[in-house]
């Protein structure tokens, strides 16, 4: 039963040193890769992009300049709020050396609101589905933990002395100071036919082992140097989802301020009794056309006619603009042009455009009357 | 030469090499500030995933034609208000944005005058009728702004609320139009039709 743990031990334990030495070598790749040619692996916390990219996917992207970028890439870009979006390009305009982006999400109706101006950008290469998960439980305190387990397991492994028996290889289980011949290992490990050599060959190799182990040393601490150096990140992005909503079927229609009709077929004109010292004056009424109160700004031509009156008022469907001047200091026989413009009393700043009513003629003494047209 | 690579080949198989070379696992997580990068939080707590879907509803729509907010026969000074709810229908939390403008004949007109003018409140309310209803109470996000005849114009551009919208939230929103009360008189009779664009996105940063 005991021989029988140990030979699983034995083989978890060799599982997880190939495993690891092979995921171990791909870090190292991916950070030596990150310092050499600013690869930056990617999660996404977001699906925007599926289905090309799901939530969860990893990706690797690569910086490039802005003047490699080109519409249909998917590009990461910092946002303004310190967070990443990965999207695609859907338009490129540059600026000297930069490039403005418009990105849209593969599952986005809608383009981002916001446009990028960058210099240079993360263009994805490829992703690997689902792996973003397992980095990201990797960051959790339980991913942590075990990771901590698995370094003090893997130097556990490195600063244990060799077994006694003189078998350098370090298979050897440690914790277990048994003879080679007697250890519980399964009988076709290479290992142990490579133990089983004879002595003087093992010796004869040692050059070769000591230049191997040394290149591995050097790549190791030229990988540490350079995660440090460069500060590689795994960088999470947002795919985020955008969602417009149209709000439409505001229409706005202003006013139009109604003129007085125009000409004198439409305003009748009448001429008024004399007034005293000589006040003379003319009437113009139309039909008032329009609901509502209306104000009117008349003016003649020429001004120098002296007004005394200008006064309009409306009843029963009709508007009547009473015009009193005063004829000792106006001109004598002269026509006069009359000039109205409509306004409302809500806009009084808005009027229509002006209309000529109509023409009179002053008497040509100060007491005679006026005559219209 | 045989000799050496076969020493290289065991090398590579020893426990101590395999430990070794397991160890850029640890030093790659290193590497990466333990990921501490990832979060606000200094406390370490994983990856946040967004799963499931975002849905931006107006009044209970994927589009909204609004009832109230138009106006005829409108004179400088008049103003329109109506209320809508800005809902996140979806599951995870959202934000949004707004843009909009003038489309229509005469949109360049009020568009240049810059007459026609928003204003959004917050939980506020309408109250007045026709060409007199206004917003009142509430909290003026959008101080009044001119509508142009560019129809993507950002008239809420960063992203809200602060807080992130949570699944089935609403916000209340009061839209108020105002001709303005210096308007040009050669606007008269002239029509233009404000059509916004709510953005909801799942970018709550």
């Amino acid at each position: 039963m005991n021989q029988r743990l140990g030979q699983i031990a034995w083989w978890a334990r060799q599982g997880l040193l190939t495993a690891g030495a092979v995921i171990g070598v791909l870090c190292l790749l991916m950070t030596v890769g990150a310092a050499l040619f600013g690869l930056r692996p990617l999660v996404f916390q977001s699906g925007s992009m599926s289905p090309t990219i799901q939530t969860g996917d990893l990706a690797i992207s690569h910086d490039v300049d802005a003047s490699s970028l080109h519409r249909g890439d998917i590009v990461s870009v910092p946002t303004g709020t310190g967070t990443r979006v990965t999207h695609r390009i859907v338009s490129v305009s540059r600026d000297g050396s930069d490039a403005v982006l418009r990105l849209r999400g593969d599952a986005n109706k809608a383009t981002d609101a916001t446009s990028y101006r960058v210099g240079h950008a993360d263009r994805v290469l490829f992703h690997l589905p689902r792996l973003g998960y397992v980095v990201g439980w990797m960051s959790g305190p339980m991913g942590l933990f075990l990771l901590g387990l698995y370094a003090a397991f893997l130097i556990s492994v490195l600063v244990k002395k060799s077994p006694g028996n003189g078998s350098g290889t370090g298979t050897g289980t440690p914790g277990e100071p048994l003879s080679a011949e007697a250890r519980v290992v399964p009988p076709s490990t290479p290992v142990r036919k490579v133990s089983a050599r004879k002595e003087s060959a093992r010796k004869a190799n040692d050059k070769g082992r000591l230049v191997a182990t040394g290149g591995l040393s050097v790549l190791l601490a030229a990988g540490a140097l350079a995660g440090v150096g460069v500060q590689s990140r795994v960088t999470p992005t947002l795919a985020a989802w955008t969602d417009p909503v149209n709000i439409t079927g505001a229409t706005f229609t202003s006013y139009v301020v109604p003129a007085p009709p125009s000409g004198t077929s439409s305003a009748t004109c009448a001429v008024l009794p004399a007034g005293s010292g000589n006040e003379q004056g003319v009437t113009y009424s139309w039909a008032s056309g329009s609901t509502g109160t209306v104000n009117y700004t008349t003016t003649v031509s020429p001004t120098t006619v002296i007004l005394t009156q200008s006064t309009t008022a409306t009843s029963g469907g009709t508007t009547t603009l009473t015009l009193k001047y005063d004829a000792p200091k106006s001109p004598k026989g002269s026509q006069v042009t009359v000039t109205v413009q409509s306004s409302v009393p809500s806009a009084p700043t808005w009027t229509s455009s002006p209309v000529t009513l109509g023409k009179f003629t002053t008497g040509t003494q100060p007491s005679s009357a006026p005559t219209c047209g | 030469m045989t000799s050496n690579l076969a020493s290289v080949g065991r090398v590579l198989a020893s426990a101590r090499t395999r430990a070794a070379l397991s160890l850029g696992v640890v030093m790659a997580v290193g590497a990466t500030g333990t990921f501490a990068y990832w979060t606000d939080d200094a406390v370490i707590s994983g990856t946040s995933f967004t799963a499931g879907t975002l849905d931006l509803q107006v009044n209970n729509g994927n589009s909204y034609a609004t009832t109230t907010l138009s106006m005829t026969g409108m004179v400088p000074g008049n103003t329109s208000a109506e209320v809508l709810t800005i809902k996140n229908n979806g599951t995870v939390p959202l934000k949004y944005t707004m843009s909009g403008g003038l489309t229509g004949t005469d949109a360049a007109a009020y568009g240049t005058a810059g007459s026609l003018l928003l204003t959004v409140v917050l939980n506020g309310t309408r109250s007045g009728t026709g060409n007199s209803s206004t917003c009142t109470g509430g909290t003026t996000i959008v101080a009044p702004v001119a509508l142009t005849a560019t129809p993507g114009t950002a008239i809420i551009g960063v992203r809200r609320p602060t807080t992130a919208l949570a699944a089935t939230a609403t916000e209340s929103l009061c839209f108020q139009v105002t001709l303005d009360p210096n308007a040009p008189s050669s606007l008269q009779g002239k029509t233009a039709t404000a059509t916004f664009t709510a953005t909801g996105t799942s970018d709550v940063s």
